[in-house]
């Protein structure tokens, strides 16, 4: 499996950032940068089998496509705002990492938003 | 991905400072921080490249847009 190797890529990755961060140069934070981002390119082949299972099975239980792609959106912003998250965070910006994680939540907030609203309908319907 | 860019900034990262030792050691430190400043730019075009990559797969991945 080739868990290990991400796993692998990660511990090599942060070696070379304490290493360049014992060298005090300003240089582990383009590292720290390109780490992440190849640690996440690295799981898109499981994204990317995830979304077709997930798609096959809403079509098996008839979910119009709307909703389906709204939550695939929602995923792909969350996947988004986690990465830029936790690296704003490896900087000591902290605060500035809870911004973006609360300007997430606002906008997947306001993507959700037909769904509560498609929801609230077919019960109404029901009743 | 190949993880040869980390390695390519690693070294990229060490050689600049080794040249600003040495430039400070010659007391030139002008040119140290023009060498700094120059090596931080060919580093962060990596990155740009790099982030252009991930926003490129995820928006395949997600077939957004």
């Amino acid at each position: 499996m080739d868990i290990y190797k991400i796993i692998v890529v990660g511990i090599i990755c942060a070696i070379i950032i304490v290493y360049l961060k014992s060298v005090n140069s300003e240089f582990c934070i383009p590292v720290s940068v390109c780490s992440g981002i190849l640690l996440l390119i690295m799981t898109a082949s499981y994204v990317t089998d995830f979304i077709t299972i997930f798609s096959d099975v809403a079509k098996l239980s008839n979910i119009n496509g709307s909703v389906l792609k709204i939550i695939l959106k929602i995923v792909a912003i969350s996947y988004l705002i986690e990465f830029s998250s936790t690296l704003i965070e490896d900087f000591g910006l902290k605060s500035i990492a809870d911004k973006v994680v609360f300007a997430g939540k606002i906008v997947i907030l306001t993507m959700s938003a037909p769904i509560i609203k498609s929801l609230i309908e077919t019960v109404i319907g029901l009743l | 991905m190949n993880i040869d860019i980390i390695f390519k900034i690693a070294a990229i990262g060490i050689l600049i400072t080794v040249i600003c030792q040495i430039l400070k050691k010659s007391d030139r430190d002008d040119i140290a921080t023009l060498v700094s400043l120059a090596g931080l730019i060919i580093v962060l075009t990596f990155v740009i490249s790099m982030i252009a990559d991930l926003f490129e797969s995820i928006k395949n991945i997600f077939n957004l847009y």
